[in-house]
């Protein structure tokens, strides 16, 4: 039936409506001709480049991975900094206990810090590699990196949206040049926590340092994903499998 | 123009598939330039879809009955506007205006996907699309023809069924089919995420307004059938819980229960699978209401009669469930919660419960909406469904909606204790008992409308308490001034302060709902009797005889005269009727019944009269219309060679606070403006952005050195 339907083109019977034969052939040539422009704009893409050269190259699994990683993580802080934001919302509007207040306001700030640093490692690590790639390929390669530049402004290393007045996480560079603000405090706590700090002198530092910033004492290398010590020949984490671009 | 049309659709058709199978398979095996053909594909569509609406408008208004459809749906006598609206008047418009929403949606999407972040959803969205197009074009080009010849051209057309001959034909309609379709890309973001494994909170945030919009077009859509029903159908009522009017709210359930558990997502990273499992429904069920309409397997006032499209729509929901939860199946690792419930006391859990409850309501009315189908099919009997079962299931459950729209918004987020409960609820507690017992004080002991105004009045003053308490804690900052207070309250957090008045107008139309169900007054006196209107098919009054009917006000209603008035298009007869409302004369009231001639159909005009208490509502079926008549039983024409008419059956009834629910869905639309309103919140960043921009900035520093 559906084959029928098909071929089952309208045809004018009355002359004095529809103008005749004639009316009927200039409407299959418009249709004709119509289809021949529809055809012809979807395909033009596919005319101009060979569809094999055409071929997007992968940016590297460990690149694409790392960026997915990356936006989910920054959706996972955008998620704490409202969960955050009510908080202080309700708790203006006295609907919750200040005991609680208090324990959601820590374990929040403490995920947030955690959140932040892991962005903070994912984004350098994807520095390097993307300077890696331009090292190979010339700067136009990596075409995320131009795209969307228009809003560089607003670049913030946590947030898919960033609200005002919200905590921004800092990146590594604004917390050795910077002073400390609450948002650094955070986030040398949280590396506190991970034990992050120079054997010799016990000063906390950032994923990534070659040398204590404080003594010049060379540091333990870690891997970016989880922290864990590797060395400078490994290429990938022995703990969590993550490929090591230093 | 029809050659035109229908090898535009059957070309947008083609196009819709091509589009479809060109952005998987390029986005699949990275082929840009076959995305970026598919995406033109899609834009394609839109056109060619354009073209043909076009091309049947064209048909339609300059009355070529050589397409059997314009003959079945229009005639010459009819009003231009009419001719316009009978598109989706029939069968094979309806599922080209379904199309013609669909490539809209699909051209708004194709816009915002265009450099969306994250990427990777962009083309699995516009997949969705174009593949629900495809299906749809499908059926009004290859299943069902609008473009169907005639074999003999006629005269004239049968014209619109009198019953879709009201302004409501123009509007309720299209905004209904907007709601539905609108869920398909809520859908679309859910399956986009699942397809290409980014299944962080991206796609809620970024299908949020498309959620938001399908919930409004199906409130408004729902609410204008309701009142279309109200003034044309003539029975007094706007909800018969027909199976196309259940089919039409279960999307919208569904959709009000994703658009909360969306936000526990946003906050909290749980109820993924929940999200998904809810976006994949409410497609289902748009489908499903598409389906019951046009398969004709269940009798409604809505359904378009027996067709052969049935089958092909239970194979599309089919591959659209088997699709969407196959995927969620597939993910079910990866869609893991990223934190718990702190606490069993929290906002989440009530929101929690309201999913359920929404769920609940939902299946109970899928239940008895399918029930006859189900017997017919096991025991070859088709089993009736009374109103009664959905009273007994599904408005208890509605109620205890309302009743968590209460306690929602003054329930801490994460966890709540006893105390804080306490301190919230004891005055929306107070006022609802004082006004449940006001309301017994008063003699109103039916416990539907009992505890129905008590849920309303609790809710309706935690809406109000929670506007208090946030001016309250904003004065600190205005400087003790009010209104600054409220602005900037509502400006720091739009969603819950339109959320609030959403609310609010729920909590106004759930009153009329109760007052006009359980207050409804139906019984007339005519001299010595009465009557229970719902249990006859009208009153008769002679010439001069006065009817009683007594709600808030008493109204003493006589029947002045009824005319006959003929034209080339109908038989109307009008009827005049003096009224006191009160003891005090009003304007007349004018209902009125009208026999089509050319298909022979009777249409009931009825006539509210609109009050702020409770409508008066009175209308003349053609049936009871009394005739003078001679010994033989033949009727006996005037002067003029019109029929003598002296007296006719009457169908009346007092309805209370009708006039309230555009209030409170002017009030919810206001609510969802202000929810749905962007923030000024700076564009999103790709997350590779700010390592592009140091790259960059490093290889110019190289540049200029060099040089």
């Amino acid at each position: 039936m559906v084959g029928e339907r098909l071929f089952q083109v309208p045809q004018q019977v009355t002359p004095a409506q529809s103008g005749g034969d004639s009316g009927a052939l200039f409407g299959w040539v418009l249709s004709i001709c119509l289809a021949g422009i529809v055809v012809a704009i979807v395909a033009r893409p596919l005319v101009l480049a060979e569809v094999g050269k055409g071929r997007r190259k992968s940016d590297g699994l460990m690149s694409e991975a790392g960026r997915a990683r990356l936006e989910g993580l920054q959706e996972q802080a955008q998620a704490e900094r409202q969960s955050l934001t009510d908080l202080e919302f309700d708790r203006e509007i006295g609907i919750i206990e200040e005991r609680d207040y208090d324990e959601f306001k820590e374990a929040s700030d403490d995920k947030l810090a955690g959140l932040s640093l892991r962005i903070s490692r994912l984004e350098s690590q994807l520095q390097r590699a993307n300077q890696a790639r331009v090292g190979i390929a010339g700067p136009q390669t990596p075409k995320t990196v131009a795209r969307n530049s228009h809003s560089n402004s607003n670049s913030n290393s946590l947030g898919p949206v960033v609200s005002p007045g919200s905590v921004a996480a800092p990146s590594p560079s604004r917390l050795s040049r910077k002073g400390p603000s609450e948002s650094d405090r955070l986030h040398l706590k949280a590396a506190v926590k991970e034990k992050l700090k120079c054997s010799e002198c016990a000063t906390p530092f950032k994923p990534g340092d070659r040398f204590c910033q404080h003594c010049q004492a060379p540091l333990p290398i870690l891997c970016l994903n989880c922290g864990k010590e590797i060395t400078e020949n490994d290429r990938f984490c022995a703990k969590c499998g993550a490929a090591v671009n230093t | 123009m029809n050659q035109i049309g229908y090898i535009a659709l059957l070309l947008g058709f083609v196009m819709a598939l091509y589009a479809t199978l060109a952005l998987s398979l390029g986005t699949w095996q990275r082929y840009p330039q076959l995305v970026k053909s598919g995406r033109r594909a899609a834009w394609s569509v839109v056109g060619l879809v354009g073209l043909g609406v076009v091309c049947v408008q064209y048909a339609l208004l300059s009355s070529d009955f050589s397409v059997r459809y314009v003959v079945e749906v229009t005639s010459r006598e009819m009003e231009w506007w009419y001719k316009i609206g009978a598109m989706w008047g029939g069968q094979e418009g309806s599922l080209l205006l379904w199309s013609l929403i669909l490539a809209v949606c699909t051209a708004l999407l194709l816009v915002q996907t265009r450099k969306m972040q994250p990427s990777e959803l962009a083309p699995w969205i516009i997949v969705a699309m174009t593949a629900g197009t495809a299906f749809f074009l499908a059926m009004c080009t290859l299943v069902v023809n609008v473009f169907q010849p005639m074999a003999v051209v006629p005269q004239n057309g049968k014209g619109l069924n009198p019953l879709l001959q009201n302004p409501g034909m123009m509007i309720h309609p299209p905004i209904l089919y907007t709601g539905y379709v609108t869920t398909i890309a809520a859908f679309g973001f859910a399956f986009a995420a699942l397809v290409s494994g980014r299944l962080d909170n991206s796609w809620v945030r970024l299908a949020r307004r498309w959620i938001l919009t399908s919930w409004v077009f199906l409130t408004v859509g729902n609410f204008l059938g309701g009142q279309w029903a109200y003034v044309t159908l003539g029975w007094g009522g706007y909800w018969a819980w027909d199976p196309v009017e259940n089919a039409a709210i279960m999307p919208w359930f569904i959709n009000t229960a994703l658009l909360h558990s969306v936000m526990i997502q946003q906050r909290r990273g749980i109820f993924k699978v929940w999200n998904m499992s809810l976006a994949i429904i409410a497609y289902a069920l748009s489908l499903f209401g598409t389906f019951l309409t046009r398969s004709g397997v269940l009798s409604s006032v809505h359904a378009f009669g027996e067709s052969t499209l049935g089958p092909y729509f239970m194979i599309w929901i089919g591959v659209v469930l088997i699709v969407g939860f196959g995927l969620v199946f597939m993910r079910l690792p990866e869609l893991k919660s990223e934190n718990k419930l702190d606490g069993l006391l929290s906002r989440e859990t009530s929101f929690l419960l309201n999913n359920i409850l929404f769920f609940l309501a939902v299946a109970f009315m899928l239940w008895g909406t399918v029930s006859p189908l189900v017997s017919q099919i096991t025991t070859g009997v088709k089993t009736e469904v009374k109103s009664g079962y959905f009273v007994q299931t599904v408005v208890p459950v509605l109620l205890g909606i309302v009743f968590l729209m209460g306690i929602g918004p003054l329930i801490a987020w994460r966890r709540a204790s006893f105390d804080s409960l306490t301190k919230s609820f004891w005055i929306p507690a107070a006022f609802a008992f004082a006004g449940a017992a006001f309301m017994f004080a008063f003699g109103i002991r039916n416990m539907i409308g009992v505890v129905g105004f008590a849920i309303a009045i609790f809710t309706a003053t935690t809406v109000g308490l929670d506007y208090y308490k946030g001016v309250r804690a904003r004065r600190r900052h205005t400087e003790g001034r009010i209104l600054p207070a409220v602005t900037t309250l509502v400006k720091r957090n739009r969603p819950r302060y339109g959320g609030l008045l959403v609310h609010l107008g729920i909590v106004i139309i759930t009153v009329v709902i109760v007052a006009s169900s359980v207050y409804k007054a139906s019984t007339i006196q005519v001299g010595d009797k009465t009557f229970k209107i719902d249990e006859t098919q009208g009153v008769t009054a002679k010439l001069g005889e006065t009817m009683t009917i007594k709600g808030v006000h008493e109204y003493k209603v006589k029947l002045d005269r009824i005319e006959a008035i003929g034209s080339p298009l109908k038989m109307r007869f009008q009827a005049y009727l003096s009224v006191q409302k009160d003891g005090q004369p009003q304007e007349p009231l004018l209902p009125a019944a009208e026999m089509y001639l050319a298909t022979q159909q009777p249409n009931t005009v009825v006539f509210i009269r609109v009050d702020p208490l409770e409508d008066l509502y009175i209308s003349m079926p053609f049936a009871g219309i009394e005739a003078a008549r001679d010994k033989d039983g033949n009727p006996i024409a005037n002067q003029d060679g019109k029929p003598v008419l002296e007296g006719a059956a009457f169908q009346m009834w007092a309805n209370p606070l009708m006039l309230w629910s555009w209030v409170g869905l002017m009030i919810t639309i206001a609510g969802l403006l202000i929810a749905i309103w962007p923030d000024p919140t700076p564009v999103r960043a790709p997350a590779t952005q700010k390592v592009g921009d140091k790259l960059k900035s490093g290889v110019k520093e190289k540049e200029a050195v060099s040089a």
